[in-house]
């Protein structure tokens, strides 16, 4: 095949570290090709233009690196659904034509896929107009910025699940399509658990931030919110009605709080609760033949440190006195009720064998007082080998087959 | 599928044999005498396109000095599009001259 290849190619590079460096930045550069293609063909790519760069480049010039970026979009635009079809997809989640499955992966498999979502949709309309009319005092937060904080906040409060129903919805195919090789088709694939370590660590950080946070803002807030009954209400005249006033917090602070002093107690009281069951079902779980740990994923950690941030902001607010007293009160009351009970499942699981002990095995086991049940497999997609006779395909695995034996 | 000129150089370097990337690069350099010098953004552009429209297709790859080289080769239809091409761009060619023949002959007198 060398022979009929026409122009021959440089060699392989006599500097391996410079080979690395252009190659670090075509793959940058490339990042304008659509996710799938860059899978299929991008080692080719990358190869032909570390031999157009010559030997001993070590970046890509400025016109190679606006040819990649033109040649990635035009791509992008090429696969991109008709704008009729986009928007029925991105507003009411109508299911994708065929000819743009293939696009439908790369949306949903994206980073920005959950605040894509969210802007496409219209339900947080509402949700904002309540959460700008909230009570508050002087120096109200500006419905802009808290528009913002809700479109960040899509991202880390859609669960994963949320993109597997979406590609089984848009992506497989349904039952009547004749499938062709390569298309993605459902599939068992063992169920994912975050491990009771991690879970239980990250879980620690955020109640523990919540709860002390909160206690700062009930403690230091110089305002509050009171609802005066009046008889003669002064925007409705004469009868019964009542108005709302920011007032001087004085002694209605010992309500906030008594309120999170009594959470943090019945909290305690729990995790006594906690400690026994953990102590009586931890050794009588049942084998989990279609689960997977991992450990607590990126943008989970980035969510579980995005919602610190918001809490401690809405305690700064509080504490200014930019707003009363009372948007930290609620998160901080349920986190003081758990912040125990996890705390005391963290220390359980440091101190026993639990590998294997899924951070919902804890919350299972802590608020039902029974063993877990036994995880059922996910669906999954993966690619199809094709119309091929039956006795040629590929049968899928049992995650509960013993593993093939090595000669 | 519309032929730009860049796409005939391609197919006419793949009329010759089949050819990797960089090699389609080398050959068209080399049949536009220097003049067209393609961006690897610009030929797996080009690429796509003409596989969508069934004018080329991969012919196999193999993996030298550690470099992925797929190679691509013309089908039917993408032969019988070059030709075509080559035919309209012959017929242009013999128009341009008369013209261009007849402006000089009008100059002179």
């Amino acid at each position: 095949m060398t022979s009929t290849s026409g122009a021959e190619s440089p060699a392989g590079s006599a500097d391996p570290l410079a080979e690395a460096q252009i190659v670090e930045s075509i793959e940058f550069w490339m990042r304008a090709y659509p996710r799938r293609w860059r899978q299929a063909r991008g080692r080719e790519l990358v190869d032909v233009v570390v031999d157009l760069a010559g030997p001993g480049a070590r970046r890509l010039d400025a016109r190679s690196a606006l040819d990649l970026v033109r040649g990635g979009w035009a791509m992008r635009w090429r696969e991109h659904p008709l704008p009729h079809t986009w928007l029925l997809y991105r507003t009411f989640d109508r299911r994708i034509p065929v000819a743009y499955r293939s696009w439908a992966l790369d949306d949903i498999d994206g980073f920005w896929y959950p605040m894509r979502r969210f802007l496409g949709g219209t339900w947080f309309l509402p949700l904002m107009v309540i959460i700008t009319s909230w009570p508050r005092g002087s120096g109200a937060v500006p419905p802009l910025v808290m528009f913002a904080l809700m479109v960040i906040s899509s991202m880390f409060i859609t669960p994963q699940s949320y993109r597997s129903r979406a590609r089984l919805k848009h992506v497989a195919p349904r039952f009547g399509e004749v499938p062709v090789e390569g298309t993605l088709v459902a599939w068992d694939v063992p169920r994912q658990r975050v491990t009771a370590r991690a879970g239980l660590t990250w879980t620690t950080l955020l109640l523990g931030t919540t709860g002390a946070a909160s206690l700062v803002a009930a403690l230091l807030a110089p305002k509050v919110l009171l609802t005066i009954f009046t008889a003669n209400s002064p925007n409705m005249g004469p009868g019964f009605g009542w108005f709302n006033v920011v007032a001087p917090i004085g002694g209605h602070r010992v309500v906030a709080v008594s309120i999170l002093s009594v959470a943090l107690g019945v909290g305690a009281l729990g995790a006594v609760a906690v400690r026994l069951r953990l102590g009586r079902l931890l050794g009588e779980r049942p084998d989990q033949p279609y689960r997977v740990l991992r450990p607590v994923s990126a943008s989970g950690k980035l969510g579980v440190l995005f919602s610190a941030m918001i809490i401690v902001a809405i305690v700064w607010l509080e504490v200014s006195g930019k707003i009363v007293l009372g948007l930290s009160v609620v998160p901080g009351t349920v986190a003081l009720l758990l912040l125990p009970g996890a705390l005391v499942a963290l220390l359980v699981g440091r101190r026993t064998d639990t590998h294997d002990l899924a951070g919902r095995d804890v919350w299972w086991i802590a608020t039902r007082g029974r063993v877990p049940r036994v995880d059922q497999p996910a669906s999954g997609l993966r690619p199809s080998p094709g119309p091929v006779p039956g006795s040629v395909l590929v049968q899928p695995t049992d995650p509960t087959d013993p593993p093939p034996a090595t000669p | 599928m519309r032929i730009t000129e860049q796409g005939y150089l391609v197919l006419l370097s793949l009329a010759e044999q089949p050819r990797h990337g960089y090699g389609i690069v080398g050959a068209v350099l080399e049949l536009s005498d220097g003049a067209t010098k393609l961006g690897a953004g610009t030929l797996y552009g080009l690429l796509d396109r003409m596989g969508e429209a069934g004018l080329v297709e991969a012919s196999g790859e193999e993996v030298v000095d550690g470099r992925l080289r797929r190679y691509y080769r013309l089908t039917d239809q993408g032969s019988a599009a070059v030709v075509r091409e080559t035919a309209r761009l012959r017929a242009l060619t013999h128009r341009a001259r008369t013209v261009l023949g007849a402006h000089l002959a009008f100059a002179r007198s």
